[in-house]
């Protein structure tokens, strides 16, 4: 089977390898249940609005939007190549077309647009925490404790690799469970995602997977193969390309959106940054998540964004953290974002704010490349959804917002009343000393064995 | 700004439509095999890669005591059906010893060599050129018995590696389960229980594309959740410490618990990092929820006997590439989330006590899931290189007529501690010597797998039990 499908893959590779094209896709089964056509998942053809980005009306606003995004794109070529397609039907021009259309950004919300360069704070939450004592970093509160470990796991767990225990793993489920019952009670629909995802589905949510900028694990080729053309699994960098390849090609009732759901996942990210300030939990390659995702009409989708940026302030502020919410400027804004908004919490250790969850509203950005439609009786108003993320809980940052700002005096923590029934019902924690003892010298180890 | 309804056209820029097939490509290799193909251990990295990898560590090989009795061993061998020449390996571990003392002589010489070629230096003695020359001579010497001993060691250390831990007397004999435990009777069934994909999927509660793909859906995704932390909780009540793993681990440690990381059967692997010349250290995709998770912690490191056993209990994804023979559906999901249970211990006896008070606790949490399950202790030939001993929760799948694992406990003795150096220390003994912790180590229920089962047993209507349903809240 795999022979056959080496075969196929070298004749596809040979036909496409004059454009570098995304080609129409169908996932079957890995080890197939039983052959039915219906599941099937088939990875849909972008349906661009080709000839909006074509009006002349609109091209001066395009540009500017391009430039002031982060400048990918290029509009004049795309209507270059439109007015050179419509001499005739010229299939290598036609894919050149989609391929620089697909770089245009979503559009900017009118108020980010003419807002400039600059962050607009929408507001502070909470009181700026006051300490009579040294403060300490996160990562000096837990050094050389039972509860945490990021030291000297590279040679054995990879880059960056941590691990949380004890209280601190308590402390992420505790989170987990309060966020999710948070989330189910509010009418979010539970969805357990997959992590390992087809290149193509990450692609359509505006992600690149290959080169240097990209932040996606991809799986060995050689060994784990997708597909019998060039699809390629790829590590979910956040459960929202998931849950909008769980939307894939859906036609959704007019009248059942708003659609939200939720998923617990881990979440894969190959980013690198040797910054001082972002060393240590701050910044890992691997974290668990609490994801928002919802599917609107379009006309809903703006308050959709408002009321996951609400149930995102309403969260975090029941962990009494210091936090500003802030509406990104669009030279911040992924491509598919139209609107974001991120909230960051104060670490007290730093004097600074860091993120530690955003929203954005990705409008038509994501159907029009996966195919999710809204539908009603009426034909006329079938119209692609629009769709809204936003992180209901990143552990990692959250954990250190938490243990920074709660320090005592003494190295405790004192645990958030809210979290405290998912811990049973203790009140505080306290880092103590590791039990088990790294040895950086194997040979010292060899050397005090034991033998007989 | 707002996006307005627009006619949107439709281009059909695809024409051609191409099938997608997950599958996993693996080429597999006998440890001889291997080792004429010049190489390649992970975990030990031989004389002549060493300028090429970067050796984390050097596992304990001591064969030995294994040669002593050949005939248990060969048994071991045959019951498992591994392949291994054990008296080809014995006659290479036998040269290799012995080069390797000859070479420790040949150093010793040079260094006292050396030594002297000093001293005639300080003195301008006469018979300076002799002693250079014989200096010379020493050199090429140790330089021939390395290369001689690299090659020997391939085969002897890396063979070495290859060979299965001990069968514990508890293991069934001959090739049969022995069924340890049974709650309530085996659902009966007949040819037309549907599958629980057909029955998640008529339920909306499952979309399942492939072993690779799929969404749990409401009470599904429910399930998952409320069993994991109904595992968990329980397991903390009764001392287990919680912890949240790292999802990967590098080829050492794969290799390490004895999987083998070049197999992409076994294991996933990440693309190469392209800053990473090391070839022999791959970064490998396991789960936090996995045996290699846990050793990855615990490698190369001492912990004081007074503070064990220490035992862990973690939930989080498991990821598996491994097809399962012709198991499908949940049964053979690639990812699954689990709750995994880690125990490190002092000695065989306490890793025993360990064994068996984990598995009185799963049974009684299987036990009050309400649902039928046996528990069976599995003959050599089914476990893996570093199980002495596995017992097997089981539960039946009407629809395939056949029992399938949903959880699992192993005894793996001291076989991980000793290639992965996880070592404890009594303080107040003379000297403090070192010696290899024992792990029992369990799946204690694969979620996927139990979810279908249970979809199985009741093809109407899939409803929770109640504990998980607390426990999920």
């Amino acid at each position: 089977m795999s022979r056959l499908g080496r075969l196929t893959f070298t004749r596809c590779a040979h036909s496409h390898s004059i454009f570098k094209q995304p080609q129409r896709y169908i996932l079957s089964k890995a080890t197939a249940f039983k052959d039915n056509e219906e599941r099937i998942l088939k990875i849909p053809e972008p349906q661009l609005d080709i000839n909006r980005y074509c009006d002349p009306t609109l091209t001066e606003y395009f540009a500017t939007n391009i430039k002031n995004r982060k400048g990918v794109g290029n509009i004049q070529r795309v209507i270059e190549l439109k007015n050179l397609l419509e001499g005739g039907r010229n299939e290598l021009l036609r894919r050149e077309l989609i391929q620089e259309a697909l770089k245009i950004p979503n559009d900017t919300h009118p108020i980010p647009f003419s807002g400039g360069n600059d962050t607009k704070v929408v507001k502070y939450i909470g009181n700026r925490p006051e300490y009579q004592f040294q403060l300490q970093p996160f990562d000096k509160i837990m050094e050389y404790s039972s509860q945490y470990r990021m030291r000297e796991l590279t040679p054995m767990a990879g880059h960056r690799a941590y691990y949380l225990c004890r209280d601190l793993a308590d402390l992420e489920h505790a989170l987990i469970r309060y966020v999710v019952q948070i989330l189910i009670k509010k009418g979010f629909c539970l969805i357990s995602v997959p992590d390992i995802l087809h290149h193509q589905i990450i692609e359509c949510c505006g992600m690149i997977t290959r080169g240097n900028r990209s932040i996606v694990y991809r799986l060995d080729a050689d060994k784990h193969l997708a597909s019998a053309a060039e699809g390629e699994l790829c590590l979910s960098g956040t459960a929202e390309m998931a849950l909008a390849g769980f939307l894939m090609n859906r036609k959704l009732p007019r009248i059942e959106l708003p659609k939200r759901y939720v998923a617990v996942s881990r979440c894969y990210r190959a980013e690198t940054a040797d910054v001082a300030s972002e060393r240590g939990l701050y910044r890992v390659h691997q974290f668990t998540k609490v994801e928002m995702f919802g599917a609107s009409t379009p006309n809903q989708s703006e308050d959709l964004l408002e009321e996951f940026r609400s149930i995102q302030e309403d969260i975090f502020s029941s962990f009494e953290l210091y936090l500003q919410v802030l509406d990104m400027p669009p030279h911040e804004l992924g491509a598919p974002a139209y609107r974001k908004y991120d909230i960051e919490a104060w670490l007290p250790s730093r004097s600074v704010f860091g993120e530690v969850s955003s929203c954005s509203n990705c409008t038509d950005y994501q159907s029009r490349r996966l195919n999710i439609q809204c539908f009603s009786e009426n034909p006329a108003l079938t119209e692609f959804a629009h769709t809204v993320n936003g992180t209901a809980c990143a552990i990692p940052r959250l954990i250190i917002a938490i243990c920074e700002t709660h320090q005592q005096e003494d190295g405790s923590i004192r645990i958030p009343q809210v979290l405290r029934p998912f811990m049973g019902h203790r009140d505080k924690i306290k880092p103590s000393k590791e039990l088990t003892r790294f040895q950086k010298r194997a040979k010292e180890l060899l050397r005090r064995i034991n033998v007989d | 700004m707002k996006c307005l309804t627009r006619a949107y056209h439709q281009i059909k820029m695809f024409s051609q439509a191409t099938k997608l097939l997950p599958v996993s490509r693996c080429v597999q290799y006998s440890a001889v095999e291997r080792c004429r193909k010049g190489c390649t251990s992970s975990l030990y990295i031989t004389g002549d890669k060493t300028s090429e990898s970067c050796a984390v560590l050097t596992p304990y090989v001591e064969l030995d005591a294994r040669f002593k009795n050949v005939d248990k061993l060969m048994k071991n061998l045959s019951s498992r059906g591994i392949n291994i020449d054990v008296k080809q390996l014995q006659a290479s571990w036998d040269k290799f010893q012995t080069l390797r003392n000859y070479k420790l002589e040949l150093e010793k010489v040079r260094l006292s060599t050396n030594a002297k070629i000093k001293s005639a230096l300080a003195q301008s003695s006469r018979n300076l050129d002799e002693l250079k020359l014989e200096g010379m001579q020493i050199k090429d010497k140790i330089r021939i018995a390395s290369k001689e001993l690299w090659d020997v060691e391939k085969i002897a250390v890396i063979g070495g590696l290859s060979l299965p831990n001990d069968i514990n007397p508890e293991t069934p004999d001959g090739g049969s389960e022995k069924i340890v435990h049974m709650f309530k009777q085996q659902p009966v069934t007949d040819n037309n229980v549907p599958s629980h994909v057909e029955i998640a999927s008529r339920l909306g509660l499952l979309e399942y594309y492939d072993s690779s793909y799929y969404f749990l859906k409401d009470d599904a995704a429910h399930f998952e959740m409320g069993i994991s932390y109904l595992f968990m909780d329980r397991f903390r009540e009764i001392g287990f410490v919680a912890m949240s793993n790292s999802d990967f681990g590098r080829s050492v440690v794969v290799e390490g618990v004895g999987l083998d990381p070049h197999d992409a059967t076994s294991v996933f692997t990440l693309e190469k990092e392209s800053d990473l010349k090391d070839a022999i250290s791959r970064l490998h995709l396991v789960g936090g929820a996995s045996l290699v998770s846990f050793a990855a912690y615990h490698t190369k490191t001492i912990t004081n006997t007074k503070n064990l056993p220490l035992r862990y209990v973690t939930m989080g994804r498991h990821y598996n590439p491994d097809d399962n023979k012709g198991l499908h559906g949940l049964f053979s999901t690639w990812q699954s989330s689990a709750v995994e249970s880690f125990v490190v211990t002092s000695d065989k006896d306490r890793a025993m006590e360990e064994f068996n008070s984990c598995l009185k606790e799963t049974i009684s949490l299987y036990e009050s899931l309400g649902f039928h399950f046996r528990v069976e202790y599995l003959p050599p030939k089914s476990l893996r290189r570093w199980e002495s001993l596995r017992a097997s929760f089981q539960m039946f799948s009407r629809n395939m007529n056949q029992y399938v694992e949903v959880g699992s406990l192993s005894l793996c003795d001291d076989y991980i501690s000793r290639r992965l150096l996880m070592c404890c220390e009594t303080p107040n003994k003379v000297g403090q010597p070192l010696e290899f912790t024992h792990v029992v180590s369990g799946t204690l229920v694969s979620v996927p797998r139990i979810l279908g089962c249970v979809l199985e047993y009741d093809s109407d209507c899939f409803k929770l039990p109640a504990n998980v349903i607390a426990a999920a809240m």
